[in-house]
């Protein structure tokens, strides 16, 4: 009797033990989420998010990073053409160029949630109200911008039930933004470098409040463009201008200026329009590295008409970044910070390696082996 | 003598139903068109499911069809079919009316820099804080109404002056349309509704609904019973002023009025799909090779061929590149502009 009594408590104990530990099943059609997007919109969505499509590559990327790449159902045709990099993805279908994206195909995909650019304004034209009859909703997240990028990889991370991983993610990567801002923070303002950072044609930039710009400034740089006054904004793509994000300013106040360091970011409008991709297929990612265009690039800035007297050109300081929505305004950014503040303090940041944590960042979380060229010349 | 009137009645019939028999085989070409295009499209939705996905909204049916084909079918390619169609008639129909009052087979709403003037004048009010949504887009499509009208009152200007060639003519609407073309990308740079007004430069009918199907519809059928009463003057009209004015045609009120209505229609188009060129300058002049002189045929004809040449175009647009889109404006450009360039070389003959 004794022994009955001992063995139904045993179970009874099990069963609390169990219960405590395994996490109780639940519907999961029934729970949903609020998250706020990058434009303010408070989105509710069901949760976790088991069916998603990425609008852009960075947003792919970042669920790459989440380890939620089997939930991706559908990325957009510029992933889908850096095939080297998101060769994971190869299979997915495409919905189409993020400025026009196909609704059709979309809704087909039967995504719960659609992952879009808050900015720049690339047309998605009316994306939320052409998706709303079909329930799916839509998420605007950056992921360029180092400012929203914390609170975006979070709410991206919430969404997709993995809070925790995002945490890990941000971690890795802020412990390193962190130790670069540290060595900087206290330059003087008077000592900064001054750095001018190009874009796809000779004197356009990005505005001021773009990814670039704000690398410079934690970089502990000063951004010479973001003084200079703005002539009008610019766009190669006659289908997507974008006020205030894409600028160009005139030759002659950046001479005036006189940067101690120039960045350039190596796009090409006939690669985008021919290839899909912002540089040639040899840049960036890739395992046939080949940099006779970024020498090129490199030659062209060396030589440009009145360039010749600035401590940048004089000294050398000239180098050619692989395309930015690749690079520079990529989830990886603070990649690319770590190589602008290695250009422009090299003493301070001598033990630094940002190619080092790059092949850290690209084998811990997308599980790729580290190759191509991101930046000219390596040192 | 009374013999040759019956014979003449007789070939003159004959001559009539075989143009009704063409409008009539456009017709059916049309409807046959929308039976083959509508189960096209990048989703993988079979003919069987866009069947029973179009079933099962008719009344008095029992017809069962999955949530996700019934809006792709019911919400994304109906609605844009019917759109084409529309716009083509919209567009074809303007370019007919323009083509008979100016007697100019180069002209229509695109070559005279009517549209790219309605554009701007839509990205304006845009611009200013205007949407397309609700009723506010009847101030876009007012403030496009506008600017056209302002347009084509520049043009009529042109035309009426002495010595004035159709080839001047032609010229100076180009002008204005280039004009009018970099203003609205200036404007769609510059403004805060960068990311909605882009669209209308470009000339596509992604954003089809029924809902803006049916305000272009509406401004459609506004206009096509007051053409086709005028359509009696227009044929008068072709045969020269002295002739008309013998007849008694009031030729300033035909003329303004013909005019004014092939702004309206085509204000009421460009708002939602930018600007499409050349279907309002190819539909006509084929609607006039086939109908001849009298414009009771040449509307209903070019109408016919106008929706023909968008949906087809569209549909090629929406399908060929896979999920990657190419607009129809775009599409539409590589056909017309060999087609501009045959009616600049070939004009002698349709002089002659």
């Amino acid at each position: 009797m004794k022994n009955k009594i001992r063995f139904v408590a045993a179970v009874i104990v099990a069963c609390l033990i169990a219960g405590a530990i395994l996490p109780i099943p639940q519907t999961s059609a029934q729970r949903t989420i609020t998250v706020e997007d990058s434009l303010g919109h408070e989105v509710e969505l069901p949760y976790p998010i088991e069916r998603l499509v990425t609008l852009t590559p960075v947003a792919l990327e970042v669920a790459w990073a989440l380890g939620a790449e089997n939930r991706v159902v559908g990325i957009d045709q510029f992933s889908k053409w850096n095939d080297e990099f998101f060769l994971a993805f190869r299979d997915k279908p495409s919905v189409g160029l993020p400025p026009l994206p196909n609704y059709e195909k979309i809704i087909d995909l039967n995504p719960q949630v659609v992952i879009a650019f808050a900015s720049p304004p690339l047309g998605y034209p009316k994306l939320e109200n052409r998706l709303e009859v079909a329930g799916i909703k839509v998420v605007r997240l950056n992921f360029h911008d180092p400012k929203t990028y914390d609170r975006e990889v979070k709410a991206f991370g919430q969404m997709l039930g993995r809070k925790k991983r995002a945490e890990e993610f941000l971690n890795f990567s802020g412990s390193w933004v962190n130790e670069i801002e540290e060595r900087v923070k206290n330059i003087p303002l008077g000592e900064r470098v001054r750095v001018y950072y190009e874009w796809i044609e000779p004197y356009t930039i990005y505005g001021k409040e773009a990814g670039p710009s704000q690398l410079i400034t934690m970089a502990g740089g000063v951004d010479v463009a973001s003084e200079v006054e703005i002539t009008s904004s610019y766009s190669p793509f006659p289908f997507a201008p974008t006020a205030g994000f894409f600028l160009s300013i005139s030759g002659e106040s950046i001479v005036e200026e006189d940067p101690q360091v120039i960045l350039k970011d190596l796009m090409n409008l006939l690669d985008i329009v021919f290839f899909g991709r912002m540089a040639p297929k040899t840049i960036g990612y890739t395992s046939k590295p080949d940099i006779r265009r970024m020498e090129e690039a490199r030659d062209e800035i060396m030589n440009r008409a009145g360039f010749g007297g600035m401590d940048a050109v004089k000294n050398g300081d000239v180098y050619i970044f692989a395309p930015s929505p690749e690079f520079a305004m990529s989830p990886r950014w603070p990649v690319a910070l770590g190589y602008i503040a290695k250009r422009c303090y090299p003493d301070r940041f001598e033990d630094i390696a940002p190619e080092s944590f790059h092949k850290e960042w690209l084998e811990r979380w997308y599980g790729l082996e580290y190759k191509g060229v991101f930046v000219y010349p390596e040192e | 003598m009374k013999q040759e009137v019956v014979e003449i009645e007789r070939v003159y019939a004959r001559y009539t139903a075989r143009k009704v028999a063409i409008i009539l085989a456009l017709l059916a070409a049309l409807a046959a068109v929308v039976v083959v295009v509508t189960p096209l499209g990048v989703a993988s939705v079979g003919w069987g499911e866009v069947v029973r996905a179009i079933l099962s909204k008719l009344p008095f049916l029992d017809v069962e069809s999955g949530r996700r084909a019934s809006i792709i079918v019911w919400d994304l390619r109906l609605p844009r079919i019917a759109m084409a169609i529309v716009c083509g008639m919209g567009l074809a129909l303007s370019g007919a009316v323009m083509q008979g009052v100016l007697r100019n087979p180069l002209a229509s709403p695109f070559t005279l820099g009517i549209s790219s003037a309605a554009c701007f004048g839509g990205t304006v009010a845009m611009v200013c804080g205007a949407t397309m949504a609700g009723g506010d887009r009847y101030v876009v499509i007012a403030s496009a109404f506008l600017f056209g009208l302002g347009a084509l009152v520049l043009i009529y200007g042109i035309s009426r002056r002495r010595g004035a060639t159709p080839e001047m003519v032609i010229l100076c609407g180009i002008a204005l349309m280039y004009l009018f073309l970099a203003l609205s990308s200036t404007l769609s740079v510059a403004g805060p509704a960068a990311g909605a007004s882009f669209l209308l430069i470009s000339g596509n009918l992604v954003q089809s609904s029924w809902e803006t199907m049916r305000v272009t519809l509406g401004f459609l059928l506004i206009s096509i019973p007051l053409l086709l009463k005028y359509s009696w003057d227009l044929n008068a009209l072709a045969l020269g002023d002295e002739v008309a004015l013998g007849l008694g045609v009031n030729l300033r009120r035909v003329r303004v009025v013909c005019l004014v209505l092939a702004t309206v229609i085509v204000s009421g188009i460009v708002c939602f799909t930018g600007v499409i060129g050349f279907v309002c300058l190819m539909a006509p002049y084929i609607a006039r090779m086939m109908m001849g002189n009298d414009h009771r045929l040449i509307f209903p004809c070019s109408a016919l061929i106008g929706a023909l040449l968008l949906l087809g175009t569209d549909t090629l647009g929406r399908t060929i590149g896979g999920s990657f889109e190419i607009p129809v404006g775009l599409l539409i450009t590589l056909i017309g502009v060999p087609f501009l360039i045959y009616l600049a070389l070939g004009r002698r003959s349709y002089e002659a």
